[in-house]
């Protein structure tokens, strides 16, 4: 493998699978108060009730210089989170990627967790086939196209606080007790319709999925992803996996720096409908 | 006299250090300006995470080791978000020709600011004025021009945070985000206080403090002042009359105000921050035909989410106090027409609200049984698709709003929203003006009165028995229809409200029915103290 593929830590990619990939992984920052730390090295436990001097951001251009650093010998694609969800990852990246002379590809993913992670899969398939950087990054584009992200989560306040969505959902939510679901596409959180309870918002997931399937045959590239609700996960998965029978399926647990963002109890898919040539 | 410090390593040494120090005074005043792009607060604290790493590395470097280069590197490797990173390229280009001394120090900052703005440029992928793009361009404008008229370093430095300051206060007129939130830029102003640490090495002034009157500072340039409300009036009355009016106008308006005749009538327009005293001076002059008041904030915050959004539909609601008003924007209603019980809007102003919205389709909650007609004849005059979902009550109206989807189509909005709205049982409590017969016996001048929309359900001695009354006919209703399981109780406390009647309605309905939760917020409606709405969760699954 000639080409090294690097993200953040928003693709949720379990460690194992990341490493299987040969994928580097480059943490999100929190800030905690004053203290500057690295996702991962914060229990959520201390954090979900944590005072509001808590934020996020992106790696540093040196954490992502430490990561091209080990990048392999024809240079490196770096896949961020979304430039719409916060700046900071992208523009660190290529910040980084200025600042020395091994070819970098820089690419926006527009999107983040799990739909963040498929777009990550894709390349590092491509580049463990031998592609060249242009070769990796023609892999992730039509992921980047195609894939959707849809999640159901108790309260919309946490992502409303940290501005992402707006107010409006997060208080339709609490006054008629309904589960907001929303729709993460192009680097911009959408409230969809609610669902009425938490059954019937899994089920739109799921119906979501089946109505996005093309036309002709195709295969299923699928991520459950969730905050602190591996249970839902895992049901939700095997449900998906019964139904559709994915090519690709994984669990994508949030980080830390995740959580502060979303709220805990998210719970989602992120697929992608991969058309098979006839 | 001591010796005026001159550019070099030393003084941007001394310079990061005092930034740092300053970002560490600032960091929450600069998070809470921080609503562009996303209002995720935290500029303040990238930017002094990033001076944190610049200050670090000056302190591990070795005496040979060049200012510049350390400075380039600390703050490149520890630059945190996007502030941090376009920072980080500010202060590489500041700093990239300071280890070599300067033949003339003015023009040589002049230089790099110059280069420090262009680098600022370069960092982002896609420019956006009124940002610290904006105010670093300013600030470089200003020293080069500074520079060429004379030699000393405090001049370029003064001239270039005067110029910051000047583009900083600007900017909330290029980034309709700013004007709505009422801040400048964060990360211009994160800037200015570079300027500001610059300055104070450089003369010895101090760095300013953080104001502390409030969350949402303006900018010492000072934010244009410019009056919220844009008042016309249509007026029958004598011209005698006319200077005293005009006199009145002039000292509620920002010398907007402007009288002509039309017609035999009066047309006069201004800008103000009290339409009401406004719309009152009017009837003390004459006969009033018609009132229209606009609020120019809010319209410049429908236009950024319209812009922001690219929704296929859009909402106008009918409403009227400030609290209500703020509710229903922030709930996602792309337009808000002042008026409701106390003053129903007209055919035309409804109109130009569902015009305003640019959106393909429209939904309007008109909020008032007597609104309805009005909005009705709305569909008929606009080629954009109209859709009226005739809510009775303002609680009627945020129930429907609830359920808005804007990516979905009007009439599929309108089903759903009807029926959130039905989920609803609400009415009013204000005060009887007139001595009055009612199936509920005499009405005496001063009693309180529980309205619902159809009818008058109690008479009562004061208002926390009035809206006690109501709140149990509510949930009766309620209960007989659906049972109390999810119910709430919401009250929305107008002008005239007492704070001591809410908190007693919130503690006798907690024990009258432990099921139900209850909530309150600020409404500041006119003449109808306390509204109340009896909420349900839709019966329906999935």
């Amino acid at each position: 493998m000639t080409v090294r593929v690097i993200t953040d830590s928003a693709a949720t990619l379990p460690p194992d699978l990341a490493e299987r990939l040969g994928v580097l992984v480059v943490p999100l920052r929190i800030a905690l108060g004053n203290r500057s730390l690295s996702d991962g090295d914060l229990d959520v436990a201390a954090l979900v009730d944590h005072g509001p001097d808590v934020s996020t951001s992106g790696p540093t251009p040196g954490d992502y210089l430490a990561a091209i650093g080990q990048g392999g010998e024809e240079g490196c694609v770096v896949l961020t989170l979304s430039r719409e969800m916060g700046a900071g990852s992208f523009l660190a990246a290529q910040a980084a990627a200025r600042t020395v002379s091994t070819p970098v590809r820089v690419i926006d993913t527009e999107c983040a967790a799990g739909a963040q992670g498929l777009v990550v899969i894709a390349a590092a398939h491509a580049a463990r086939n031998g592609a060249t950087i242009g070769g990796v990054a023609e892999a992730a584009r039509p992921v980047i196209e195609r894939v959707r992200l849809v999640a159901t989560l108790p309260s919309l306040d946490h992502l409303a606080r940290s501005g992402h969505v707006p107010d409006a959902a997060a208080w339709a939510a609490r006054f008629v007790g309904l589960c907001p679901v929303i729709e993460f596409r192009r680097g911009r959180v959408r409230p969809l319709r609610p669902a009425h309870s938490a059954h019937g918002a899994r089920r739109r997931l799921l119906d979501r999925v089946a109505e996005a399937k093309p036309h002709g045959t195709s295969c299923l590239h699928v991520c459950a992803l969730h905050a602190l609700a591996s249970d839902g996960a895992d049901d939700l998965l095997a449900a998906v996996e019964a139904e559709f029978r994915p090519a690709t399926s994984f669990v994508g647990s949030f980080s830390t720096a995740m959580i502060i963002h979303a709220g805990p109890g998210v719970l989602g898919l992120a697929w992608w409908w991969e058309p098979l040539a006839t | 006299m001591t010796e005026l410090p001159t550019l070099g390593a030393a003084l941007m040494r001394r310079t990061m250090t005092a930034y740092h120090d300053a970002l560490v005074v600032h960091r929450r005043r600069l998070n809470l300006l921080n609503v562009y792009p996303v209002p995720d607060a935290d500029t303040g604290t990238n930017l002094m995470m990033t001076m944190e790493s610049v200050v670090e590395a000056l302190r591990a470097s070795d005496e040979g080791r060049p200012v510049g280069a350390v400075i380039t590197r600390g703050a490149l490797l520890g630059a945190r978000g996007a502030s941090g990173v376009i920072l980080s390229q500010i202060l590489a280009a500041l700093v990239a020709r300071v280890d070599k001394p300067p033949v003339n120090d003015a023009t040589a900052l002049a230089a790099s600011l110059n280069a420090a703005a262009d680098a600022a440029y370069e960092a982002v992928t896609h420019p956006v004025e009124g940002t610290i793009l904006t105010v670093a361009q300013a600030a470089a404008t200003a020293a080069s021009a500074a520079a060429r008229d004379t030699a000393t370093l405090a001049d370029v430095v003064g001239a270039a945070r005067s110029g910051a300051a000047v583009a900083l206060a600007r900017t909330p007129d290029q980034l309709p985000e700013l004007r709505a939130a009422g801040v400048v830029d964060a990360g211009g102003a994160g800037f200015l206080l570079l300027l500001d640490a610059l300055t104070y090495v450089v003369t010895g002034a101090p760095v300013p403090e953080p104001l502390d009157d409030g969350e949402r500072p303006l900018s010492e340039g000072g934010l244009p002042q410019q009056a919220r409300y844009e008042v016309v009036v249509y007026l029958e009355a004598d011209p005698g009359a006319m200077s005293e009016f005009r006199t009145a106008w002039d000292r509620l308006g920002n010398s907007s105000t402007v009288v002509v005749e039309a017609g035999g009538r009066w047309v006069a327009h201004t800008h103000t921050d009290d339409p009401d005293a406004a719309t009152a001076a009017a009837r003390a002059t004459g006969r009033v035909v018609d009132v229209q008041i606009t609020d120019l904030v809010a319209q410049i915050g429908e236009i950024a989410a319209s812009r922001r959004t690219g929704m296929r539909s859009g909402v106008v609601a009918v409403v009227e106090g400030d609290g209500l008003r703020e509710r229903f924007r922030s709930r996602g209603a792309t337009a808000i027409v002042i008026g409701g019980q106390t003053r129903n809007p007209s055919t035309a102003e409804l109109l130009d609200a569902v015009e305003r919205t640019g959106a393909a389709e429209v939904v309007i909650l008109p909020n008032d049984s007597t609104v309805v007609p009005a909005a009705n004849q709305v569909g008929r005059l606009t080629e954009t698709p109209v859709a009226v979902v005739p809510t009775r009550t303002v609680l009627e109206g945020l129930a429907a709003l609830s359920v808005y989807d804007g990516a979905l189509d009007g009439r599929t909005n309108r089903k759903a929203m009807i029926s959130a709205a039905a989920g609803v049982r609400s009415g009013s409590v204000t005060r009887a003006v007139r001595d009055a017969a009612s199936a509920h016996g005499a009405i005496r001048e001063g009693d309180w009165l529980a309205l619902t929309p159809d009818t008058l359900v109690a008479v009562a001695g004061t208002p926390l028995e009035a809206a006690q009354r109501l709140i149990e006919i509510l949930v009766e209703s309620t209960e007989a229809d659906v049972g109390l399981d999810a119910a709430a109780v919401t009250i929305v406390a107008g002008a005239d409200a007492d704070d001591d009647v809410v908190a007693a309605l919130g503690e006798w309905t907690g024990e009258r029915w432990p099921a139900l939760s209850f909530q309150w917020f600020a409404g500041s409606q006119l003449l109808y103290p306390y509204l109340v709405g009896v909420a349900v969760r839709p019966s329906s699954t999935g």
